[in-house]
């Protein structure tokens, strides 16, 4: 249960959070109400603070007055009383008593003791007091006061009444004391008027349990307004946002459905102006990239037929080139190489013009990824040996049984190879010049890596690289053709089996590209059996 | 992506985080404070005391290293604390007796002698001291040891202190007479008809109500069964004080609650009524007794306070109007302007030497020129002459209000004191009057107080007698029979005539000496009264005319007519129009 329990709440929280950070409303609705709160707990305080100042301003002057005046009795009282009585604790009792009634009825508690008789503690001060009233509840400060000073005084303290089932309750109150002397003994008594204030309290309860429940409705008043605005505006807002993401998905005939004339509305209408201007682009755009593709497939199938005849002618000359003075011979030969060019160039246009029309298709089969790279090493024996550059094939587990077009996998393997070995060079200096192939597989899929340490290529360079005739050194020797469309057409077979071909590279450290296809073509691809940066080039880094 | 239950769950617990927040915020000023510090309220004691007429004094206690005389002496003046309070005298006393000190009495002396006599004994001799009880009532002339003051003291811590204060407050005259006065307690009489004024002396001052009230519960007192009561039970007594604020007098008393019928609690009502009115700050009072509110028969709560006069039924009728008799006619008016009355004796002469018209003024009675008869007739009706009495030698009828008629008769065995009350008549038994050679009688409007001048061989004396009278109304027994003297040389050795001033106070009228008769006044009690602006002497005054209703004019007569006592003796007297036997109703 412990161990449980937290992962819900965590999960919880996060979708909270989530919530949070995707919600206007929710923000303003929750900022509006944390500053509503705020100011009306301010001024709820305030007023609450200001009426308890005055209710007890009011409830003391009342209390002051009343006890001066019970005082001022008790004082006439005195005066009058004649002067043969001498039994002090008779005369405290017929004064206090006439008093305690009349505090039963006004609500008021008495105690009247000696002044210099600390109340309480001491029982032996005889004190007159209400029945039921602990006399604690005059506080020794006020019984330290009138030890001193006779002038009267009033302090706020909790009264303490204990009724006759023996039920112990405290209220707060306020004790005044008013000093007389009895001339019975001539000593100086107190007289304390102790008033309960719950009567106050409760006025200021209801008075907070008024304003509570007003500051309550009004949070969820301005709760529910702002809620109210915000949906008005954020509604719009979220709908502009919908019909954008569709947009920028492709569907460019959605859009906002427009109401009203107010702002929002004039927004939606501009966004629906934008919208039909961009999808009006992007048609042109569309159509202009269809002409001049179909320019290009039309240009090269055009040049094909010329291009046999004068290959026909070309083949003619090469043939009685030995029958040529050295330089026509020459000639012939040159002839011979660039028609070569012409021709793999033009089959590159026409390959990649099948791709833009959709045309090119899959004649799939099982293939085995190891004996395509064997193939593959194996006809490219003769450029790898003009260049004294050694190909090898590592395997790296796995099986690596793909269902693929099995000449397209060869053409872009083959591809990988031919450049591999065109920009190769020695792993360590005076070393011999490798191109690695390494072949991987998984249930998901099956991997060929190439791998050589080469010139590599600059930071940005390994996107760039699958753009059409994109090269890093135009003026390079061409010794393996160099169009700059293999890497593109490579991309578009790979694309075709749903697959990825991607590119590394550090300058000097030479360079890789991984083909990862799907074991089964349209399975979606999650990873590569294979990392796209080479362990040993991490090593080096 | 969020579910929906989530967000709101969220939101709940925020808004409950932040209500509990300003919940928690709030709930500081939602209670009443419990303790704090002791603030000094302004203001205080708002009522002061009214500036009084007379001197407050400020009693000085004792101080380290007194004397033993000093220490009496400080005692003696600490008594005379104003506003009075014992407190500081008590400082005076050995700790052991001070609490129990509880000094009733007072006594007023004109001078006392410096304290004298060794350590532990001093010894203060008062002279002219007389003595007031417990209630205020004059005892009279305290003299011999009973003037004299012997204090034992004892050392207490180094000080002297007085180990046997005297039961009494011990003031001097001058101190006392400026701040105490002489009222009444007003009981009722044995019928319970009428109330009677007992004089008693109280303090001017805020325990004047408290004091009142405290001597009508002490009840008149033994001596004087039968002849006053009071309606207040026994066992009742003042809850601490009567204090009065705002002209009532809030009069508490602790005991059992009434058990009266509503004819008795009237009468009660009625002496703290009449008591209290004497209070010039007193416009209305409030009883309860034990708890329990007594109202007025009208149901009120706060009972307007009345003076005795204006409760008087025979005041308004007869009250100052002057009786005489002018060719053997009876006349009635004021001084100088009298006239014959409608009924059969103001129209032919009856025959009387004296009259005495009743307090209702329906009835005048006469005693025959012989007086050897008392006779009466209606006053201003027709009606006949009927004989009441016979005697030897009657002179001085006085009605009362209870309509008894009082005579004095003169026989040869000495003075009998006679009455008539609806065809009964009576004789009184006063010791110290009866068979003696009586020259005059007065009896008061509520015929409880028999005064007579009684002539001795070496000099007169004024005899007070209260009658005892049954519930019906017929007198009993003379009782209390004292001597009035006043002070000491103040009474004329020979007596003329007595007349009342008011219910309480008398004038005495001396022979003349050397042409000139000297007028004494006396309090019923027998206190020496000073009345200010009464002539205290006047030549050729053969008797006094006087009324103890208030507002009638105290005359001396003389030969050249009415000489008014509250103006100079040299005023013009009034003429009597050959009017003689003058009286007031009574
Ligand atoms: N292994 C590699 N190391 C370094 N640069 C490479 C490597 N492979 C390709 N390149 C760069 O990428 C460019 C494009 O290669 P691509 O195969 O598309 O064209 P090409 O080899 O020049 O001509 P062709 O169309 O005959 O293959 C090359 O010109 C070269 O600059
Ligand atoms: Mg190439």
């Amino acid at each position: 249960m412990e161990a449980a329990a937290p992962v819900p709440l965590r999960h919880r929280l996060r979708r909270v959070l989530t919530f949070w950070r995707r919600s206007i409303s929710a923000r303003v609705v929750g900022g509006t109400v944390v500053l509503t709160v705020v100011v009306v707990g301010v001024v709820g305080w305030f007023l609450l603070q200001q009426t308890r100042e005055g209710l007890l301003e009011h409830r003391i002057d009342a209390v002051v007055v009343e006890a001066a005046d019970e005082a001022d009795d008790a004082r006439n009282r005195l005066d009058s009383a004649s002067l043969s009585e001498i039994d002090a604790a008779q005369q405290q009792r017929e004064l206090v008593e006439p008093i305690i009634q009349r505090g039963l009825a006004r609500d008021f508690y008495v105690v009247l003791a000696a002044s210099d008789d600390a109340s309480g503690s001491d029982p032996s001060g005889g004190a007159a007091y209400t029945l039921g009233l602990d006399r604690d509840s005059v506080p020794s400060s006020l019984v330290a006061h009138f030890a001193q000073s006779a002038e009267p005084a009033w302090t706020y303290t909790t009264i303490r009444t204990e009724a006759a089932d023996g039920t112990v309750t405290s209220e707060p109150g306020i004790v005044v004391g008013n000093q007389l002397t009895l001339p019975a003994d001539g000593r100086s008594y107190t007289l304390y008027l102790l008033f309960p204030t719950s009567e106050d309290a409760e006025t200021l309860a209801l008075v907070s349990r008024a304003l509570l429940t007003a500051s309550i409705l009004l949070v969820v008043l301005v709760a529910g307004v702002t809620w109210l605005v915000t949906r008005q505006v954020v509604t719009p807002v979220r709908l502009a946002r919908q019909v954008a993401e569709r947009l920028a998905a492709g569907r460019l005939q959605e859009r906002l459905v427009v109401s009203g004339e107010d702002d929002l509305a004039r927004l939606a209408g501009s966004f629906n102006q934008m919208a039909a201007s961009l999808q009006r682009q992007i048609r042109q755009l569309e159509e202009l990239s269809r002409v001049q593709r179909r320019f290009v497939s039309d240009v090269s199938h055009e040049l094909r037929t010329p291009l046999t005849t004068v290959r026909m002618a070309g083949d003619v000359l090469h043939d009685a080139r030995d029958s040529f003075d050295p330089v026509t011979a020459r000639s012939a030969e040159l002839l011979q190489t660039e028609l070569d060019r012409f021709e793999s160039l033009l089959a590159d246009l026409l390959e990649i013009s099948r791709f833009d029309a959709g045309a090119a298709v899959l004649d799939l089969d099982e293939v085995d990824l190891a004996d395509v790279c064997h193939r593959v090493v194996g006809s490219t024996r003769a450029l790898a040996e003009q260049r004294s550059v050694q190909v090898v094939v590592r395997p790296m587990g796995g099986s690596g049984l793909v269902e693929a077009d099995v000449r397209r996998v060869e053409r872009v393997v083959r591809n990988l190879v031919s450049n591999a070995i065109d920009h190769a060079g020695p792993r360590s200096a005076g070393g011999p010049v490798v191109v690695e192939l390494r072949v991987a597989g998984d249930e998901h899929a099956g991997a060929i890596a190439v791998r050589d340490y080469g010139v590599g290529l600059a930071p940005g360079e390994s996107a760039r690289v699958f753009d059409r005739f994109w090269r890093a050194d135009p003026a390079r020797a061409r010794t393996s053709g160099g169009t700059g469309l293999g890497l593109a057409i490579s991309l578009e077979d790979a694309h075709l089996h749903g697959g990825w071909l991607q590119a590394w590279g550090r300058p000097g450290q030479g360079a890789q590209f991984r083909l990862t296809l799907p074991r089964r073509t349209g399975e979606p691809l999650r990873r590569s059996p294979l990392p796209l940066v080479p362990d040993d080039a991490l090593e080096r880094a | 992506m969020s579910g929906p239950g989530g967000v709101p769950l969220h939101r709940r617990t925020a808004l409950a985080a932040v209500l509990g927040g300003l919940g928690l915020a709030a709930s500081g000023c939602l209670s009443m404070p419990e303790s704090g510090p002791v603030v000094e309220a302004d203001g205080g004691s708002t009522s002061e005391a009214d500036p009084g007429t007379v001197a407050a004094i400020d009693a000085r206690g004792p101080e380290d290293g007194q004397s033993p005389s000093e220490v009496v002496q400080g005692f003696l003046d600490a008594m005379q604390a104003f506003p009075s309070e014992l407190a500081t005298a008590k400082l005076f006393l050995d700790p052991d007796v001070r609490s129990t000190w509880n000094p009733e009495r007072t006594i007023v002396y004109a001078e006392a002698s410096p304290p004298a006599g060794g350590t532990y004994h001093q010894r203060v001799v008062l002279t002219g001291a007389e003595e007031l009880d417990a209630r205020g009532a004059w005892q009279g002339r305290l003299t011999g040891t009973d003037a004299v003051l012997d204090l034992d003291l004892r050392e207490v811590d180094g000080q002297y202190r007085i180990v046997d204060p005297p039961d009494a407050l011990v003031v001097p005259e001058e101190w006392f007479s400026q701040r105490y006065e002489q009222v009444s307690l007003y009981f009722l009489d044995s019928t319970g008809t009428d109330l009677v004024p007992e004089p008693v002396y109280v303090s001017t001052d805020e325990k004047l109500a408290t004091a009142l009230v405290s001597g009508l519960l002490a009840g008149p007192g033994k001596a004087l069964t039968g002849v006053v009561q009071s309606m207040f039970p026994e066992g009742l007594r003042v809850d601490l004080s009567v204090p009065v604020s705002d002209g009532v007098a809030a009069v508490s008393l602790v005991g059992d609650p009434l058990a009266l019928g509503d004819e008795d609690v009237q009468r009660l009502l009625s002496q703290l009524s009449w008591t209290l009115g004497q209070g010039s700050s007193i416009q209305a009072f409030t009883l309860t007794v034990g708890g329990v509110a007594v109202r007025s028969v009208g149901g009120a709560e706060q009972i307007p306070v009345s003076s005795p006069q204006a409760d008087d039924p025979g005041y308004e009728r007869t009250g100052s109007t002057l009786f005489g008799l002018r060719d053997g006619l009876v006349v009635a008016g004021s001084p100088g302007d009298l006239g014959a009355v409608d009924g059969p004796w103001g129209a032919t002469p009856a025959d009387v030497r004296e009259i005495a018209v009743s307090l209702d003024g329906l009835t005048v009675a006469g005693v025959s020129s012989g007086g050897t008869a008392l006779r009466s007739a209606p006053l201003q009706q027709a009606g006949v002459t009927r004989t009441l009495l016979t005697g030897t030698d009657l002179h001085d009828p006085h009605w009362d209000r209870l309509g008894r008629l009082w005579v004095v008769d003169s026989t040869t065995a000495g003075a009998v004191v006679r009455w008539h009350r609806s065809g009964v008549t009576g004789t009184l038994e006063v010791p110290g009057v009866s068979g003696q050679d009586v020259g005059g009688l007065l009896v008061s409007r509520d015929g409880t107080r028999l005064l007579a001048v009684v002539h001795g061989s070496r000099r007169d004396r004024l005899v007070l007698a209260r009658v005892r009278s049954s519930a019906g109304g017929r007198p009993r027994a003379a009782v209390a029979v004292s001597d009035l003297q006043g002070d000491p040389g103040d009474l004329p050795s020979r007596l003329r005539d007595v007349a009342w001033t008011s219910e309480t106070s008398l004038t005495v009228l001396g022979r003349p000496v050397a042409g000139s008769s000297s007028l004494v006044s006396l309090g019923v009690d027998g206190s020496p009264v000073s009345v200010s602006g009464v002539t205290t002497a006047i030549s050729g005054s053969r008797s006094l005319l006087g009324s103890s209703v208030d507002g009638a004019g105290v005359y001396a007569v003389t030969r050249t007519g009415l000489a008014d006592l509250s103006v100079p003796a040299r005023s013009p007297r009034t003429s009597l129009d050959g009017a003689t036997a003058l009286t007031y109703a009574g």
